[in-house]
């Protein structure tokens, strides 16, 4: 043991200092590492100072570099990139058969030195054109001051090249028929290339120079006037944007009852102008549908969200899954662009009015989907051209109005069933059936809670208003409740914004008849034509509104502005 | 072979400017060696043997000695008349920083260059010798040369240069590029407009892919000595001060602030002006570099005043703290017409424009199609432009002559490297490895003669 503890005794340590330790620690010791000389794994890459000459060079110039000893070159590494373009050239011959005759402003003399050049400068003819006078050899600059300018000097390139490909080609043979298609379309391709409109040229740069020299006055009056611009057609836009939505708004709101089937007596009135029952309009439909009449039928399948014309089955489907309505609003609007959509509007509205004449028997004849549903009512497609006649359904209820859509369901051991829309976005599985329930669009959440606190709706449910007692029944017309809310507060939102805008435009016009005085004020608003209030607003011509929505809409609205908005109120009155 | 395009053959790049002369290795980045270009010489008589035929007036100042005493050779050769011993001038140069600066009785100093074209030819080579003997310690016959040249250069003198560089140097292989194209290289581009602000010019040029455009050119006598100079003359008219460089000052004594100096001279007899003049100016540079600065923004009195004033002391004593003036006087460079001090000599009846103004001419020259490039990239090169504020003053003042235009200045960062940027584009270029080619051997001179240089340079 002590003989082992005396080798492990680090040199140079005192046996005093050593024995200060314990005995099975270890002791730290520098060790010595340091190597004067360090060493490599490899050896040392020699490296000469060696002549070298290159192809590059013409002379026999011999420059000196360091390189690696082993490895030799047989030629200079940088040589190739010696690179040089090649202009075209021409022997005397084809001078005097097809260049001379090109222009007669130009000598030979002159045209060689302009090759030259190219041939010089790589075909920089901005250099070019500045070097053109200065060399030693230039030609004499012409005494009127009439400089060959950068356009002459390409035209005078390009149109050369030109002709000696036209010559050399016409050279090999003789026929154009002879010359195979690929040639022919290569020396296309070649002339294309080599092609300068020298009048063009020319006008570009005047272009160019004049937008050059603008001054900073006229370009602040071409950014102002570009902002100007965008700002016109941002607040058109805008216009287009708004007047849309408040047409939207109204429509929704006073159509809601026969909305459902709009789309489809739209179609139907626009064919058939003689006034139908529906069932006789679902069988005109079929009718045009069977003599093939393209033009309808897209028109149907794009708007018949409540699937009375969903024969059609193979279009129906797809198109109803695009249906976002969820409320049963009429999506026509919403999909067509935006510049048809007043268009569009209008028609919609002349259709509802055509509707509501007959609105009541419309939905008389409807079946619940609830009911057609659980009466185990399946319409299978029938195989044909004629769509299948499926009877005007708008889900409506004795009391209350549903328009949910209709989806056709494609399944291999039933074929195609159809379902509410409202039903087919549910997973198999049990859910229930307060889910059917459509969802309320977020930013409308609060507003809509609001209203159903004060129709003193208690929802058991804090996030979404839900019924207390989910039965089918209650599931309805809690939907309808839902539906009909939800159009009526934007149109409260739409008619308070006018009302402001009102407010605004006549405290403008009081402010301009105090300027201006009154009488005088009076004399131009004499001078006016009346104001008709249809020109205004067409859509507020309008049929009166179902009693229900009316009691609920009237009831609620007022009571939602008792502080003193007056726009329901003025609506109310303007109808009344 | 290495991947990024360089081989080094250990050439050599020589810049000599109106005021500073830099001289280096190619591929280096700085140049080895940095130096004034005015140098000293004393003329003195000796007696040289002449023919009778020889022109009876005295030899020109600025004659070229070296080919003089070629033809006295060659007629002692050839006719076998009597040498008449007559007296001629010859001059002894003194190049160099100390060399320049130190006195000697008679000495004159003066810059090889008038307006960036070589007028002194003997000066320019003692200045080349100086820098690859001196300075470089390397023999002239081992290396490639390249030199730089004014845009302006004349056939003539390039051809005289060519001549110089084999004949006198024994150069292997010769160079010579514009000036402009070389700061532009040394900015890392091969399209661009170049400003150059010097201390005897300034000339605004573009350069479109490693070409120098000569119709673009536009120069004026407006550089940086004369706002020295400038200086020295306003400070003669409002303070009544004329600087006393200090190989005169025997002693100083402290002064108050805007009192005359009390100094004791040597009162050395034989000062020549210029050795007086040249040793001024090297004062008065250090107070414009120190103090002087260049408004941001187009002049204004009122915005000068609200700026702080900086102290500066001349090595005679004198002491005062400077306002306008630091603003004024570089103000020149871009108003001459009104901020001129008192005109010199040789700018009398010429007129002047701004910096500015040469840079919107030379792009006003150039083709349309070019404007664009040349525009978003303009290149700052020379001493001169190194004024604080030059820069930004640059760029308001184009935006304002070319507003429909996207104008941005390529500057380098540092100072040192502003003052080189010539040199540098020399550097790179004579370092790469596909220039070799390029260069103009001493086979093809002895074969073509020196108009070979006008047509591979």
């Amino acid at each position: 043991m002590l003989g082992q503890k005396q080798k492990q005794k680090a040199p140079g340590l005192s046996r005093e200092l050593n024995s200060l330790y314990l005995e099975n620690q270890s002791i730290p010791v520098p060790l010595d590492t340091f190597q004067a000389k360090p060493k490599f794994g490899t050896k040392a890459e020699r490296w000469v100072w060696r002549g070298f000459r290159s192809s590059a060079r013409n002379d026999n110039l011999a420059l000196y570099h360091w390189v690696k000893a082993n490895e030799q070159y047989s030629d200079y590494f940088y040589a190739q990139f010696n690179a040089k373009t090649k202009p075209y050239e021409y022997t005397d011959e084809e001078y005097a058969k097809c260049i001379e005759p090109l222009d007669a402003g130009w000598t030979r003399a002159e045209t060689d030195y302009l090759f030259g050049l190219c041939k010089r400068f790589d075909m920089r003819f901005i250099v070019i054109h500045d070097r053109y006078y200065g060399t030693t050899d230039s030609p004499e600059k012409p005494a009127d001051g009439a400089e060959r300018s950068l356009e002459d000097l390409k035209d005078r390139y390009y149109s050369i090249c030109r002709a000696l490909i036209q010559y050399r080609s016409g050279e090999d043979s003789q026929d154009p028929d002879d010359v195979p298609l690929q040639a022919t379309n290569k020396l296309a391709d070649d002339l294309a290339l080599l092609r300068f409109d020298k009048k063009k040229e020319q006008e570009r740069k005047e272009y160019l120079e004049a937008l050059f020299s603008r001054t900073k006055e006229e370009i602040e009056e071409e950014e102002i006037l570009i902002i100007e611009a965008r700002r016109i057609e941002a607040n058109e836009r805008r216009l287009v944007h708004e007047r849309e939505a408040l047409l939207h708004a109204h429509a929704l709101f006073e159509e809601a009852p026969a909305s459902a089937t709009i789309p489809t007596v739209k179609v139907q009135f626009s064919q058939a102008p003689e006034p139908a029952t529906p069932l006789s309009q679902n069988h005109s439909v079929a009718s045009l549908g069977a003599t093939g009449d393209m033009a309808v039928t897209p028109k149907v399948r794009k708007g018949a969200p409540d699937g009375s014309n969903g024969g059609d089955a193979s279009g129906g489907a797809r198109a109803l899954k695009k249906q976002k309505s969820v409320h049963g609003v009429p999506s026509a609007p919403r999909t067509k662009s935006s510049a048809a959509a007043n268009k569009a509007m209008a028609t919609s509205v002349a259709a509802s009015d055509a509707v509501s004449g007959r609105g009541s028997s419309i939905v008389r004849s409807s079946m619940s989907p609830s009911r057609a549903m659980s009466a185990g009512v399946v319409v299978k497609h029938e195989h044909g051209d004629a769509p299948v006649q499926f009877g005007p359904v708008t889900f409506a209820t004795e009391e209350h109005l549903v328009h949910p859509a209709i989806v056709q369901v494609d399944t291999p051991e039933t074929g195609p069933i159809f379902v509410s829309q409202r039903d087919s976005r549910l997973g198999p599985g049990v859910f229930l059936r307060s889910d059917k329930l459509h969802p309320i669009p977020k930013n409308k959440l609060d507003a809509v809670k609001q209203f159903m606190a004060q129709l003193q709706l208690n929802s058991p449910n804090t996030i979404w208003p839900r019924p207390v007692m989910a039965t089918a029944a209650v599931c309805d017309r809690f939907d309808s409740l839902q539906s009909t809310i939800i159009p009526l507060l934007d149109c409260k939102k739409a008619a308070d914004k006018l009302e402001t805008e009102i407010q605004v435009l006549r405290t403008r016009r009081r402010m301009l008849m105090n300027d201006i005085g009154v009488a005088d004020a009076e004399a131009i608003l004499s001078k006016l034509p009346p104001i008709d209030a249809s020109t205004v607003l067409p859509t507020y011509v309008s049929p009166p509104l179902t009693p229900t929505i009316e009691s609920t809409t009237t009831g609620g609205v007022s009571r939602h502005n008792r502080k003193g908005s007056t726009a329901s109120a003025r609506k109310k009155s303007f109808r009344e | 072979m290495p991947t990024y395009g360089g081989d080094d053959v250990n050439a050599l790049v020589i810049d000599i400017g109106s005021t500073w002369t830099r001289a280096g290795f190619a591929g280096e980045d700085m140049p080895k060696a940095y130096f004034p270009s005015h140098a000293g010489y004393v003329e003195s008589e000796i007696e040289v043997a002449e023919t009778s035929d020889e022109p009876k007036e005295p030899t020109a100042t600025n004659g070229d000695t070296g080919s003089d005493k070629d033809v006295e050779m060659a007629d002692d050769a050839q006719t076998d008349k009597q040498p008449i011993m007559r007296k001629k001038k010859t001059r002894k140069y003194y190049v160099g920083d100390t060399e320049s600066a130190t006195w000697r009785a008679g000495m004159e100093v003066s810059g090889p260059l008038k307006q960036g074209l070589v007028e002194d030819w003997d000066m320019y080579e003692k200045i080349w010798e100086y820098a690859v003997k001196t300075r470089l310690h390397v023999k002239s016959e081992e290396h490639p040369v390249m030199v730089s040249e004014a845009a302006w250069n004349t056939s003539a003198h390039r051809a005289k240069l060519v001549e110089m560089a084999f004949e006198k140097f024994n150069c292997p292989a010769f160079y010579m590029c514009k000036t402009p194209v070389l700061a532009a290289f040394g900015t890392g581009k091969h399209t661009g407009l170049v400003l150059d602000v010097g201390g005897d010019m300034a000339s605004a040029c573009a350069v479109s892919e490693g070409f120098c455009l000569t119709k673009t050119i536009c120069k004026q006598e407006l550089g940086g000595e004369l706002v020295s100079q400038q200086i020295l003359e306003k400070l003669k008219q409002e303070n009544d001060y004329e600087l006393t460089p200090l190989f005169d000052i025997k002693s100083k004594a402290p002064v108050d602030i805007l009192q005359k100096p009390v100094i004791s001279r040597y009162d050395r007899q034989g000062t020549t002006d210029s050795y007086l003049q040249d040793m001024r100016l090297r004062a008065v540079q250090e107070f414009k570099e120190s103090t002087c600065e260049i408004l941001e923004r187009p002049y204004d009195e009122g915005l000068v005043a609200g700026r702080p004033l900086k102290p500066f002391e001349f090595p005679d004593g004198f002491n005062m703290s400077t306002g306008s003036l630091r603003y004024s006087v570089p103000e020149i460079l871009f108003n001459p017409e009104k901020y001129m001090v008192s005109r010199p000599k040789s700018l009398e009846g010429e007129s002047l424009v701004g910096v500015h103004d040469l840079v919107i001419k030379s792009v006003v020259a150039s083709d349309v199609d070019l404007r664009p490039q040349l525009l978003s990239n303009m290149v700052l090169a020379g001493g001169s432009t190194l004024f604080p504020g030059f820069v930004d003053r640059m760029t308001v003042m184009l935006q304002n002559g070319i507003p429909g235009g996207r104008i941005k200045l390529h500057a380098p960062s540092t100072n040192t490297e502003r003052k080189v940027t010539a040199w540098l584009g020399g550097s790179i270029l004579a370092s790469l490895g596909t220039f070799h080619q390029l260069w103009i051997s001493r086979a093809e001179y002895e074969e073509h003669g020196a108009a070979i240089v006008d047509k591979k340079c």
